[in-house]
């Protein structure tokens, strides 16, 4: 299994001019959550150019669909056309995981959560910076989810909101 | 300011706007800014009620506050974004090191 690297995914995304907000654990680890994901989750605009970008991108990560019993992943077709027809994609790049989510439950999709998003420093030499969720847009996504793992990690999530506020 | 938080939270899902779900309760669109911003405090009732007029009901249940949980949100707010973000990349390759060894 490669290293996961989340910044060298995100770092693809961004070369391309992809617009995006960082959404899910990464999200909430970047406002200071402390806990651990092992995929990057993202939510692109949904405009046709803003997609034709991500494809591009998603072929430069090397983007396949991501399978437990092909462990490298099984390619599909990039399209934008393909992307526009599900609400999320979960892929495997070169880089680590990467789930591509259209419209996170509890959320409007991109431009709702872009209005609450900041620019964060995600890394440094060379300087990445990238559009992040609010954590209170990440905890409505994991309440309405309502997963079992979401759900879990709830009590830590508002708990950093709170200490994050004092 | 977890009452104002929660009914951000609950107006957000419901896609309703601060003057939409005003109005919904009879009151005005400040009334909902102030309460969401933590410039009033409304109380549990308040909250309650404000968030079944969105469409939800508030759920409640008790947890055992977790001091460790506490200890390393201090720690983790002290740092900047990508030295939050550096610290769990290292943390989860070592431990998926750490599981690939123990798998042969």
């Amino acid at each position: 299994m490669a290293e996961f690297d989340p910044v060298a995914i995100l770092r693809v995304l961004v070369e391309h001019e992809v617009d995006l907000v960082v959404v899910g654990g990464i999200a909430a680890r970047l406002r200071g959550a402390p806990l651990l994901t092992q995929d990057v989750d993202i939510t692109p605009s949904d405009t046709r150019r803003n997609l034709d970008r991500l494809v591009t991108a998603l072929q430069a990560l090397d983007a396949r669909l991501r399978s437990v019993a092909e462990p490298d992943g099984v390619p599909f077709p990039l399209d934008p056309a393909l992307l526009e027809t599900a609400s999320m994609w979960t892929l495997t790049t070169r880089f680590g995981d990467l789930d591509v989510v259209m419209s996170p439950a509890g959320t409007g999709g991109y431009q709702d959560l872009a209005r609450s998003a900041d620019e964060l420093l995600v890394a440094e030499d060379p300087e990445l910076r990238i559009k992040v969720a609010s954590l209170a847009d990440v905890i409505r996504s994991k309440e309405a989810a309502g997963r079992e793992k979401d759900r879990a990690a709830l009590p830590l999530l508002r708990r950093t909101l709170e200490e994050s506020q004092d | 300011m977890i009452g104002g938080q929660l009914i951000a939270e609950a107006r957000k899902r419901a896609g309703l706007t601060q003057t939409e779900l005003a109005d919904r309760m009879g009151s005005h669109q400040s009334v909902v800014a102030r309460w969401e911003t933590g410039g009033t405090h409304p109380d549990f009732d308040t909250v309650v009620s404000v968030v079944r007029a969105a469409g939800f009901d508030l759920g409640i249940s008790l947890h055992h506050a977790d001091q460790h949980d506490l200890a390393l949100i201090r720690r983790e707010l002290t740092l900047l974004p990508h030295q939050r973000l550096s610290g769990m990349v290292d943390a989860v390759n070592n431990l998926n090191a750490m599981q690939a060894t123990a798998d042969g």
